[in-house]
């Protein structure tokens, strides 16, 4: 289990085959584990697949700190100078592709193509701990509140219904790793306060934006079928794909569609 | 049971006694029970003592809306328009204490004298629902939350040894009339974005300021002590008291010592 001294912290990373460094971002709070379900056996066939847990995190560091996207892109360029990255693919879900877009903008040799997969530019209004999910953290607990979110935001009811044990094989992994919920709260906060609207049209790099057709769940004051089109619109070199009838998580019970997806974009 | 319809909510009082009214505003999602123990059977004695519930608390509507502090003015403003009240002296604690600021100077002719007890004008770099906070409501629940917060800021550790009685007979009364959480949260973002600082120089009648000496460290500019003096200082001709041994709830744990005060303020 390899960790890297970073900044003012260790961060947890993996590797995995070899070829063209691709990088893999999880979303809000979620460490790199998630990645081994489908996308590390898929793509280290052919790249050297990269995976880490945001400090706060897994097993790396969790100072009591304010966060920020900023911070976990200094975390990250530290990381890929260590093991001599550079040119990789990135992806990036939900936060994570947030994560991506600074990592693009401000390390634009670190990006060769970017995928922005269900994510967004900023929550123009709530910058702080959002009421309604402090609200259902506080009157479910936290690991329920995780764990209702996940279904109810990743994936349409009939495909709950179809594919239980799909869904328990990755609430298994995610529950698993699950930070203290300090950590989570710092996470969303550094998220919140994430914005990159106004820099778009400076991203360069081929992007691929992709979102499910379901993704609507309005936690916020804007949802991922929204926030993906304002990166389609604000990106210049962009495509964005709805993958049908998908919500947030195809990643982790459905990739084939997105796999393929992903394969086409990076072979053109 | 009186009630005040507004455009968007009912707002539920009571009135009390004859004389001078008197108008209590309570701390945070407090609604105007608070106020039976001690404070309505001293002064309505004398005084006609008006207490009310906030929205969001009680028995008044609970709008699922952003509150702020002016919203909460002008829905004091109501109650005391329907009472045909002028001249009223007007007691606010904690977040009530920026209430009454805010009513002071929309509404100069309802207030005659004015008490800010353990409040401030601002919560300097705090926007938003605090991380600590939230953390503890979803770490130890709700309602053991407002317990536990209340006996660390509320009481000193002497007033719980020799009077558990009297602490039990305040967790009665608030933890019985507790808000949905909702309606906390939102109470707490109505304080954490109030602002007078720049205004308090405009309050024109006679005030006192009150708090207790151990209301946490007076260098600390975040703390009861600190928030306190400065209101002394900007609000012109203000008194100001501080409580000896007292923290938070003195109108609970110490209410002789702070009616006499108060007496003699109204008397000068």
């Amino acid at each position: 289990m390899p960790k890297a001294k970073v900044n003012d912290v260790e961060i947890h990373y993996e590797e995995h085959g070899r070829g063209r460094p691709m990088l893999f971002l999880s979303e809000t709070a979620c460490d790199g584990e998630v990645w081994k379900i489908y996308q590390v056996p898929e793509f280290s066939r052919d790249h050297r697949v990269i995976i880490h847990d945001y400090r706060g995190t897994g097993q790396s560091s969790k100072p009591s700190n304010d966060y920020t996207t900023r911070i976990f892109v200094d975390d990250v360029v530290a990381l890929m100078d260590c093991l001599d990255a550079e040119d990789a693919i990135v992806v990036g879900h939900s936060m994570g592709g947030r994560v991506a877009q600074l990592l693009a903008l401000d390390h634009p040799k670190k990006v060769h193509k970017l995928v922005l997969a269900s994510t967004g530019a900023h929550y123009p209004q709530t910058k702080g701990l959002p009421l309604k999910i402090c609200q259902e953290m506080i009157e479910w607990g936290y690991e329920k509140y995780e764990r209702d979110h996940t279904i109810l935001v990743g994936w349409t009811e009939d495909y709950v219904k179809k594919n239980p044990e799909k869904i328990e094989n990755y609430l298994t992994v995610r529950m698993k790793n699950l930070c203290p919920v300090e950590f989570y709260l710092r996470h969303l906060l550094a998220r919140q306060s994430h914005d990159t609207s106004q820099r778009l049209k400076d991203i360069k790099q081929p992007t691929l934006i992709l979102v499910g057709e379901g993704d609507q769940n309005m936690t916020s004051e804007i949802n991922h079928r929204m926030s993906s089109e304002i990166l389609a619109r604000g990106i210049p070199n962009s495509k964005l794909v709805v993958l049908p009838n998908e919500r947030h998580s195809y990643f982790f019970s459905n990739p084939d569609e997105a796999h393929r997806l992903i394969r086409e974009f990076i072979r053109d | 049971m009186p009630i005040i319809q507004l455009s968007d909510a009912e707002i539920f009082y009571e009135a009390h006694g004859g004389g001078r009214p008197f108008v209590f505003f309570s701390e945070t999602a407090c609604d105007g029970e608070i106020w039976k123990r001690y404070q309505i059977p001293e002064f309505s004695k004398d005084h006609l003592v008006i207490i009310h519930d906030y929205r969001g608390t009680g028995k008044s509507s609970k709008p699922s809306i952003d509150y702020t502090t002016r919203m909460f003015c002008d829905d004091a403003a109501a109650v005391l328009e329907e009472l045909k009240v002028r001249d009223a002296v007007v007691l606010g604690h904690s977040m009530g204490g920026r209430v009454a600021q805010l009513l002071a100077l929309e509404y100069p002719e309802r207030v005659g004298q004015l008490i800010l007890a353990s409040t401030g004008a601002a919560f300097p770099g705090a926007t938003g629902l605090p991380l600590t906070m939230i953390k503890e409501m979803i770490e130890w629940g709700y309602p053991e939350y407002v317990r536990e917060h209340t006996v660390q800021v509320g009481f000193t550790d002497e007033f719980i040894g020799t009077h558990p009685d009297r602490v039990e007979e305040f967790f009665r009364t608030t933890l019985a009339n507790l808000c949905p959480v909702e309606f906390y949260l939102r109470h707490v973002l109505a304080r954490q974005s109030h602002d007078t600082r720049d205004r308090l120089k405009d309050i024109r009648v006679p005030t006192l300021v009150i708090v207790g000496e151990q209301e946490g460290d007076p260098n600390m500019a975040t703390s009861h002590r600190a928030s306190s003096e400065m209101l002394a200082k900007a609000v012109p001709g203000a008194q100001f008291v501080v409580l000896p041994g007292q923290k938070h709830n003195y109108f609970a744990s110490a209410p002789e010592a702070v009616h006499r005060i108060i007496r003699d303020f109204l008397s000068e």
